[in-house]
Formats: structure tokens, sequence, C-alpha cells
């Protein structure tokens, strides 16, 4: 029987060009990207074109290390998204470890309250957020970049889903044994959901590190931009070197290579299995 | 036996309550109090600089709806989710189907490489098309040179600048969708693909009556997923048609016309309404994909 299943005819192997061109189209931004981050001003502009750099040309990653205000893009976006991804990871686990495991009055009025505001989109709010951001004079801080995004609802949701699955047996018998609540979660929960915490902390640092439009009205100052905003600052000359600017494009995406690289698994079963992202 | 259960109930309810107050306050500040101020600032004339405001019912609605700019903006918003969604959902639908064919080896390693734009950012995936579609140095207007065609100004035309920002979406958004219809195809019971073998089905028989039919639950899932993200978009249309090499004709999209209302225009009021529209195509759209994940 199996025989049959496996029968490949032309037309298989025809579908695969439209295939491979789909894949070419994924993959040539980036490789352009990388070789155009590599030439001088005068060669990406020259005709004809040339695909891989004459001299490979450093220039463009030394202009951007040596930038003023570049490292400092860099930074603002490692502690932002690191700090959004703790805290919101952190308190998502708390969160959906009671939804999942305790009962309180109001517990379903709580979680529905929740859950409803995963439909919200962030960008039908941000005015009077905003204004209340403004009000606390937390312009131009990590405070105001960070302080809105703490909390997910999509991560609670996410680990109380998970951490149903943990027998309630385990829970009882830990606490027969005198363990605390703290004892308990840290010791027995944390650990058991440990797969679904990592999905969901490189799910939160992927999104925060690509926000764009919640850093483009907090921060003013050239200081507290972040690498999205940064990067777009690279274009607002007359002349768009595209070499400097493919070069800090590569720069930005170093800590999503190395995610992706390390892991890639957790990282397209997470995204398939949540259907979020975006 | 009675009096610890007690105890054990008290502690239960202090950690309890130990997360949940703090997580409900962050919740009214950050999410149900400006939510709700939405709603009722889209009721007032209210400036994002002065404090006071007064009562003027549904003219900020009335304003958006006779304004051309807002037609505009859901038009633009509606063109660019409409292209970017069905696209990416036919591109996703067979980049999963030859992964999951996989008649040549190494298919895994090329749904990594398809997956790839995924997790770029959306900022330097759209300055790397920017790049590709410039109209001095990009390579699309190369090979258009080369084989004879002449340069088109990709950027700074309004109705031309919309495919570029549509491919954009593609690009980011075909890999996410043939991660899902991979997982959805995988599900298909094997049973139903030999009984067809033993019928004699041809493979686009299989393709037709089996295939797609038992898929359709997770297509229509996709579809309105990606809607409700591309209602949203903004990033990449603002960040394509904005800069030196454009005209400063920004490609304005839903999201763009709430921030200028808000943000440039200081009229709160009315990017409150703009905002409920939004809403509410979201919601409506929420909601049909309850209904559909229902059945």
């Amino acid at each position: 029987m199996k025989m049959n299943v496996r029968r490949n005819t032309g037309v298989d192997y025809i579908l695969l060009i439209p295939f491979f061109l789909l894949v070419f189209v994924a993959i040539f931004p980036l490789f352009w990207m990388l070789v155009t981050s590599f030439k001088t001003p005068e060669e990406f502009s020259a005709i004809p074109l040339t695909v891989f750099p004459v001299n490979w040309f450093k220039g463009n990653y030394i202009k951007i290390f040596t930038d003023r205000y570049f490292p400092r893009y860099f930074l603002n976006s490692v502690v932002m998204a690191s700090v959004v991804t703790v805290v919101a990871v952190a308190s998502s686990t708390f969160v959906g470890y009671i939804f999942a495991k305790f009962k309180f009055p109001g517990k379903n009025i709580f979680f529905y309250a929740i859950l409803i505001t995963i439909m919200v989109p962030f960008e039908s709010f941000i005015v009077p957020l905003f204004g209340f951001v403004r009000n606390m004079n937390a312009m131009n801080s990590y405070w105001g970049l960070i302080f809105p995004s703490v909390i997910s609802s999509f991560g609670i949701f996410f680990i109380r889903q998970n951490m149903e699955q943990i027998p309630d047996a385990l829970l009882e018998a830990a606490k027969i044994d005198g363990a605390g609540n703290y004892y308990t979660f840290f010791k027995i929960v944390v650990p058991l959901s440990i797969s679904a915490i990592s999905v969901l902390s490189i799910l939160l640092f992927l999104i925060e590190w690509s926000s764009y439009l919640w850093p483009l009205l907090i921060a003013t100052k050239r200081e507290w931009f972040v690498l999205e905003i940064g990067l777009t600052l690279l274009q607002d000359e007359y002349f768009i070197d595209y070499g400097v600017m493919m070069a800090g494009c590569a720069v930005a995406m170093i800590p999503v290579f190395i995610l992706f690289l390390f892991f890639r698994r957790h990282i397209m079963d997470g995204i398939a299995m949540t259907g979020i992202k975006g | 036996m009675n009096i610890l259960k007690n105890k054990q109930q008290r502690t239960d309810f202090i950690f309890v309550m130990s997360v949940l107050i703090p997580i409900m306050v962050l919740f009214t500040i950050i999410r149900f109090i400006p939510i709700l101020q939405t709603f009722g600032v889209s009721f007032f004339k209210k400036s994002m600089i002065r404090p006071e405001r007064s009562f003027i019912g549904f003219e900020n609605y009335t304003y958006i709806l006779k304004d051309k700019e807002f037609i505009r903006s859901l038009m633009n918003t509606l063109f660019i989710s409409f292209f970017s969604v069905t696209l990416s959902v036919v591109f996703g639908l067979f980049l999963a189907m030859q992964v999951n064919n996989a008649i040549i080896k190494g298919m895994k390693f090329w749904q990594a490489v398809l997956f790839i734009p995924v997790i770029v950012s959306m900022v330097p995936s759209t300055l790397m098309w920017k790049m590709l579609f410039d109209y001095n140095f990009g390579v699309v207007n190369y090979v258009l040179n080369v084989i004879g065609l002449r340069s088109i100004d990709w950027i700074n035309n309004e109705s031309i600048v919309r495919w570029p920002i549509v491919i954009v979406g593609i690009w980011k958004e075909m890999g996410y969708n043939m991660m899902i219809f991979f997982v959805g195809l995988k599900a298909v019971p094997h049973e139903l693909y030999e009984s067809a073998d033993i019928d004699g089905a041809t493979k686009s028989q299989k393709l037709w009556y089996i295939t797609l039919p038992q898929i359709k639950p997770i297509t229509l899932f996709i579809t309105v997923m990606s809607f409700i993200k591309f209602i949203k978009v903004f990033t990449q249309a603002f960040v394509m048609t904005s800069g030196s090499q454009s005209s400063g004709n920004i490609f304005k999209t839903l999201v763009y016309y709430i921030y200028q209302q808000g943000f440039t225009f200081h009229s709160m009021g009315r990017a409150s309404a703009a905002s409920m529209v939004l809403l509410i195509i979201v919601f409506v759209l929420t909601w049909f994909q309850m209904r559909l994940s229902k059945d």
C-alpha cells in the first residue's frame, strides 16, 4: 500500500519551480542586505550592478559602531525587549497559575476581563495611554517605553492553558508534604511548564524587539530611540546611503538570528501552535 | 484536620490575592481605563494638549466619516489587507503542501529558510524592500531596464507604492501561514488517502476531494487571523513612504489616520472615534472567527 502513496509525477517536479522561486523571494532581500552592507556608495550605485562587493568594504559597519547614537539605540532595544519579556513572562506565569489551579471568588469575571483585552488592538487605545504616560512624565525614559507592555493577556491565557495539564494530585501531594505555595510554584509548577514559558519568552521578545509605533510616540530625544526608529533615521539625508543602512539592519537582526539559530524548533512550533505574533 | 484545611485555605487566599491584586491594578491602569477612555473621548471635543473638553455627541464620528482622508485611509488599509492576506494564504498553503509532500530531500531545511522572514522585524524588512524598489539603485528597476522596460517610481506614487507595501506583508506572512498549514496538513487522517489510493484516485482528485475540504476550517481561521493583523497595518506603509527619498506623501492607513489626528493635529476626540472604528472592525472579525471555530 505504501508504494502507492509515493508516486511522483512530472507535475510534482514542475511544482518545485514555483516553490524554489518563493524560497528565492524569501531569502533574496536578506542576501542583498548582506552584500550591500559591504559595498561603498560608489559601488551600490554603479551600473552594471555587481552582486558580490569587489572589495568587502567594512566602512559601513565601522560607521554604524562609531555613530554617536547607534550603540545607544541598540542598548535601548535590548533593555526594552529584555525587561518587557522578563516582567511579562513572570507575571503571566504567576497569574496563569492562579487561574489554572486555584478557586477564588470572581475568578471567571477576572479571567474574562483579561481575555477580552486580547481582542482589543493596542493601536486603538494608544491615544489615552500616551496621555497617561505623558502625565506621569515618563516620556523619554525606559519606564515609558516599557510600562505599557509589562502585562500580556495572551501570555496569561497561554500559560493557564498549559498549567491546567498539570495533575492536581501532584500539587496536593506537595501540600501534604508541607510545601508552601511559593515552594510548589517554583519547584514543581515552573519546571513542569518550562517549555511553554520558553516559547512565550521567545515570542514576546521577538514582538517587543520589533515594536515601532509606541517607541515612536514615547521617544522624542535621540538617546531614547530604539533600533527600529534609529534605522529609519539612517535614511534622513538627501542621499540614502544604503550600505550604512543595510549594515544597521544586519546588526539589528543579530539578536533575532541568534535566537533563531538556537531555538528554531521552539519558535516555529510555538508560533504555529499559538497562532499569534504581530 | 479541619483547622489545617482552613489554614491552608487562608494561605491560598493570601497567595491568590498577592498575585491577583497587582495584576488587576496594572490591567486597570494600562488596559481597561485607556480602552474606556477611547470610547468616552470619542464623544468629546478634546485637544491632546489642553485639559478642557466639551461633549459633542457623535460629531467626531460624522466628521471622520465625511473626511475624505479617513475614507482614503480605510480604503488603503482594506486594499493592503486584501492582497496581503489572500496572497500570503495561497502561497502559505502551496509552500506547506510542498514541504509536506517532500518529494526531494532537505525540505525541513527549506522550511526553516522560508520561515526566516517571519522573525525579521518590520522596519528592517521594509527598508530592505525599499532598497530593492529604489528608483535609481534598486534591483527591481535594474531588472526592468535589462529586459528593456523603463524604470518605475515605486515609492513616490501612492497608487504604485501600495504594491511594495503589499509585498513586504506577503513576504513576512507567507512563512507564518506555511507553518500553520503544515500543522493542519499533518492532521489530515492518513486513512483518507489510503482508501482513496485503493479506489485509484489521482493526485489532483485527492487534493480536491480530501486535502482542501479537510483544511477548510484552518484556512478560514488563518484568513481571518491575518485580516485582523493587516487591518492594523502601519509600520510598513509609514517606513516605506517616509524619509528623504520620498515625496512626503505618506501612504495613509487607518492606524496612520489615528496617529495623525492624535499626534499631529492633537485632536483626541477624532483620533478616538477613528480608534473605535478600528476596534469595531477587529471585533466583527473576531466574532466571525469565533463563530467559525465553533462549527
